[in-house]
């Protein structure tokens, strides 16, 4: 089923909408969510709330695309159980991208945020708009959909080591696009 | 915490990242030709790439300039080479320049000779027949990854630029000496690529010194040089020209700027003036590279897209039929973009035919060698194809079209 006919579904506030989400993007939201809380039970948790999330905003929202409009939510929804994980020390390949962007960006420790998290949106869109398409996937794929770089290498085939050092030249070139631009965080 | 700051931030951005992240097929390897958008570029593709490595050859040979390693000496390393026995020394060995590997003396040569890149593997006939090579684009960027040692060449296998990113393999063959093997052997050694252009200074300090023994017969050895070498190279090298300098400079490293001007002034997007001008104007800097990028900051319009503008209209006279022209804006709108068309080898094909007509035409080759040519080109699915299954003919093809190249130039 066409991502149309899933809105209207939504919109008629009937449930085969959530099914046919479910089944269409479901795998899809398991593994990317798997990705950030690293663990089954907590991915497939974050996937139903997402989807629920959904359901709460289609109407009056009608998203196109459908599906990253899906993935936001359940990011958000994932980012929020992997801090609550991490409390209770539970890692997932989302520690290992968060690490990696640490280094990323210039600023201190420990002090109150200097820039607001939309406008560092702002800034980060300006910095992808900069890159390539590939590169953009590849830091994507890394730090938005927080995949291995096992994945990421198969996606954009290159080798895993040639994403690694792709990666770590756009962090640099992000810390760089951030310093520039006076965006301390 | 920076990064979750950051992470949080990446949540709220626009979706079409997020669908172009989650959409994104990598796109087939670049056909080489491809890459091509001009029409020198096809012709070069058809004809020229058996050319390519002689002008390396030539500054391998100018006084002085580069010292030639003992290969099969230090090819007996093998041991440095773990488990990759390195084979016999390759053919165009005699070819390669020098180069610094992080700070270890290596060789690396120039991946634009077809019959190298094939060697080295870089290029390979597909299943399908279509012939691949990946070539480097942008501002360089050379601290790379690299891929497996095979016969004592390494393959780096991305270059990252400014304003994109593609795989870029460059073929280094190093060179081991004793000390390196060594550190090699006991995997102490991490291979990072430092192009200072240590090797133009080289190459213009030694044909400064040499020249200066001959102070009447070279009372201003530069425009001598340039007369009778640079150009006579401009003129019997030939390569494949690209859309931008970038991939010069991203390719050659030490003789990028030679090569650039060299393939512009070829490719009649610069006249000899403006070739010379240039010349002088960047080449005898300290660093070149730097010479370039600050030039290309300062002006975004890098000058050589403009004179190519201007020139490449005014010169096409040298090909007078209209037919290839149209094919060749054709195929240069196909080029313009980073995606190119499936169609576009089609019309590369098309453009060989129609070459080939011409060149029977205007006399430059022999019904014989067009019909020859034509059964090869009807075997082969891509013209990279051709040069594949028949480079030792293709060879004395292209220097026949150089000639005719040379001899129409200054018309």
């Amino acid at each position: 089923m066409d991502d149309e006919k899933i809105i209207e579904l939504f919109f008629a506030r009937s449930e085969q909408g959530i099914s046919e989400l479910a089944g269409k993007y479901g795998t899809l939201c398991k593994n990317y969510s798997y990705n950030i809380v690293g663990n089954s039970e907590d991915a497939e948790e974050c996937v139903n709330d997402a989807y629920l999330g959904v359901w709460n905003s289609i109407p009056p929202q009608k998203p196109n695309p459908l599906k990253a409009f899906l993935l936001k939510i359940l990011r958000n929804i994932s980012v929020n159980k992997y801090k609550a994980n991490k409390a209770k020390k539970r890692s997932s390949a989302y520690t290992a991208s968060l690490e990696e962007l640490e280094g990323a960006v210039c600023g201190q420790e420990n002090v109150e945020a200097y820039v607001e998290n939309r406008e560092l949106a702002l800034a980060i869109e300006g910095f992808l708009a900069k890159l390539s398409r590939e590169n953009r996937v590849i830091f994507m794929r890394r730090y938005w959909f927080a995949e291995p770089l096992e994945q990421i290498s198969c996606r954009v085939g290159l080798t895993e080591n040639a994403v690694a050092v792709r990666l770590a030249r756009l962090r640099e070139k992000m810390k760089k696009y951030f310093a520039e631009r006076g965006i301390s965080i | 915490m920076k990064a979750e700051k950051i992470s949080e931030a990446l949540g709220e951005i626009d979706e079409k990242y997020i669908e172009e992240a989650e959409d994104y097929k990598r796109s087939r390897k670049s056909v080489v030709l491809a890459h091509i958008g001009k029409l020198a570029a096809c012709l070069v593709l058809i004809f020229g790439i058996i050319f390519s490595g002689r002008f390396a050859y030539y500054l391998a040979q100018a006084p002085g300039a580069f010292t030639m390693l003992d290969t099969h000496k230090k090819q007996s390393l093998g041991g440095a080479l773990g488990s990759h026995k390195p084979s016999m020394p390759p053919t165009y060995w005699d070819k390669a320049l020098y180069a610094k590997v992080y700070g270890k003396k290596g060789v690396y040569k120039p991946n634009e000779s077809f019959e190298l890149c094939f060697e080295l593997g870089m290029a390979k006939e597909l299943g399908a027949g279509d012939l691949v090579i990946n070539i480097g684009s942008g501002d360089f960027t050379a601290e790379s990854t690299f891929g497996e040692i095979e016969d004592g060449a390494l393959t780096i296998e991305d270059f990252t630029t400014e304003n994109y990113s593609k795989e870029a393999p460059l073929c280094f063959k190093i060179v081991f000496t004793p000390e390196f093997a060594e550190e090699w052997a006991r995997g102490k050694v991490t291979l990072s690529f430092d192009f200072k252009f240590d090797d133009v200074e080289k190459f213009v300090s030694a044909a400064d010194e040499y020249m200066s023994q001959f102070p009447s017969a070279y009372p201003d050895w530069k425009e001598t040089y340039l007369e009778q070498n640079v150009l006579r190279l401009a003129s019997e090298s030939f390569d494949y020209a690209c859309d931008g300098v970038e991939l010069w400079v991203a390719e050659y490293g030490d003789v990028l700027l030679e090569k650039m001007l060299i393939n512009h002034y070829n490719t009649w997007r610069i006249n000899k003036s403006d070739f010379m001008r240039v010349y002088y104007e960047y080449l005898y800097r300290d660093n070149v590279f730097a010479s370039i990028t600050s030039y290309k900051e300062e002006d975004q319009t890098f000058e050589f897209e403009y004179i190519s503008k201007n020139i490449r209209y005014e010169k096409k006279g040298f090909v007078s039929d209209d037919k290839i022209w149209a094919l060749y804006e054709e195929i240069d709108d196909m080029t313009e973009g980073f995606e190119r068309p499936p169609e576009l080898a089609e019309k590369q094909m098309e453009m060989a035919h129609l070459l080939l007509e011409y060149m029977l035409e205007t006399g430059v080759i022999t019904r014989a060698e067009y019909e020859t040519e034509l059964v090869w080109l009807s075997e082969v699915s891509s013209v990279g194809n051709m040069q594949a299954a028949y480079p030792g003919k293709m060879g004395d093809y292209a220097n026949n079209f150089s000639k005719y190249i040379y001899t129409h130039k200054d018309k």
